[in-house]
């Protein structure tokens, strides 16, 4: 049987169960800012959602999850997010291809995929935020932008450096998280996820 | 009956406004703000818009300005850098506090937009708040079994298996039985669909659009000659 095109995987990752799942995803992207400071966690995790749509439904799905989530979160929360779409796409993307390469079949192998996931997401996030930015967010992590400026690095690799600061703990324990959630689903459930069945 | 401007109008005038924070001068991007400034009068949320206005908008502008000027960068660095900001952001805040979610899906209507695509925009936005009332029981839920948030950061990071697991296993759910409605809706069908509202272009809507698209290119070109 030949390989399946890129559009054949899309139509396929975005259809039947899958559909309602990548909405579900983005749900959980906008409710893990009122989980973590519930539980007064000091990370975002707001790409947990993306990842494990991107783990159970497939990279297409995952990447379709980044962007909506993006624009969701504009039109609910605050319209920047939107700039930084194409990074949720991204993430949403390489933690289903990830995932497909057995990724997460054990809990060191999804740390250190987290991390690498990190490493990416700094490297892509910051042009964007040094461009539309400035290197300023309003957020808690702009110290750390103004300390590497004030060590004399220019806007781009103040971001970058505050990026890998913070990201790749980030998403090790976004990727984390997701294995475990996994882990813990029940069989009942597992066996109705399409993209999870068919490794 | 009061005339409301189409949505792809305001994404028109985002669009623009994008451009000009890209490749416009200086005068044209200080013009263009001032433009996004007066167009908030049409809108209805004006409060809103310029409580963002002021609150974030033109703090961070300021900050840019100041920081540029702080870290060794010219002035006019920081002016760029608070410009652009300005004009990339504010039209946003025009775009979605003018055009509730409702209203711009009924315009995604009109430009053939996958069926499913469509119902991925609205199911999402739904989602938030149903995701939001279901993590709302299940905090009460698990707070009366004796779960507690104020301990050490060991036990706060396990308590968020009790807090996000039982949320996700029930929007999975919910998402799995809406999947079936779904397939008897018809909705991976590929044929043309009929809705009972579209939310088509007015004429002005049309000159509008066009006239705005007509002076990004002129941005652009301005720039490259």
């Amino acid at each position: 049987m030949s390989k399946p095109t890129v559009k054949q995987q899309f139509l396929k990752q975005t259809s039947g169960a899958s559909l309602p799942l990548i909405a579900v995803g983005i749900g959980i992207n906008l409710i893990m800012g009122e989980i973590t400071s519930l539980l007064k966690i000091p990370l975002y995790l707001d790409s947990v959602g993306t990842i494990f749509i991107g783990v159970i439904c497939g990279p297409y799905a995952g990447l379709m999850c980044g962007l909506l989530s993006n624009v969701a979160a504009g039109i609910l929360l605050n319209p920047p997010w939107l700039f930084f779409a194409p990074v949720a796409m991204l993430i949403g993307f390489f933690s289903g291809y990830i995932a497909s390469k057995g990724g997460f079949s054990t809990i060191t192998k999804a740390a250190l995929f987290g991390v690498l996931q990190g490493i990416i997401s700094a490297l892509a996030s910051a042009p964007i935020a040094a461009f539309v930015f400035g290197g300023l967010t309003m957020g808690g992590t702009d110290f750390l932008v103004l300390y590497f400026r004030s060590m004399g690095n220019n806007i781009l690799n103040s971001v970058f450096y505050q990026g890998l600061a913070a990201d790749p703990i980030d998403k090790c324990c976004s990727y984390i998280l997701v294995f475990l959630m996994i882990k813990r689903l029940p069989a009942s459930l597992r066996n109705r996820l399409p993209q999870l069945n068919e490794r | 009956m009061r005339r409301t401007i189409h949505p792809f109008t305001v994404l028109s005038f985002a669009l623009l406004s994008f451009f000009v924070a890209v490749a416009g001068r200086r005068p044209v991007q200080i013009a263009m703000f001032a433009l996004i400034l007066a167009s908030s009068l049409l809108i209805d949320n004006k409060i809103k818009f310029w409580k963002k206005v002021i609150l974030y908008i033109l703090p961070v502008s300021c900050l840019l300005v100041m920081l540029n000027r702080f870290f060794g960068a010219t002035m006019d660095n920081g002016i760029d850098y608070a410009l652009r900001f300005a004009l990339l952001v504010t039209p946003l805040f025009i775009l979605f506090y003018s055009i509730p979610a409702g209203r711009m899906s009924l315009a995604l209507r009109t430009v053939n937009m996958p069926a499913r695509l469509h119902y991925l925009f609205l199911f999402s936005l739904e989602m938030v708040t149903l995701l939001k009332d279901i993590l709302q029981n299940v905090r009460i839920a698990q707070q009366l079994r004796g779960l507690r948030f104020e301990q050490n950061p060991v036990k706060r990071w396990k308590n968020i298996f009790p807090m996000l697991s039982p949320v996700l296993l029930i929007a999975i759910s919910q998402g799995l039985e809406r999947s079936v409605a779904l397939e008897f809706k018809g909705i991976e069908h590929g044929g043309p669909k009929t809705y009972l509202r579209t939310l088509p272009l007015a004429p002005v809507d049309k000159v509008l659009i066009s006239a705005l698209l007509v002076l990004s290119c002129i941005v652009i070109f301005s720039r490259l000659i």
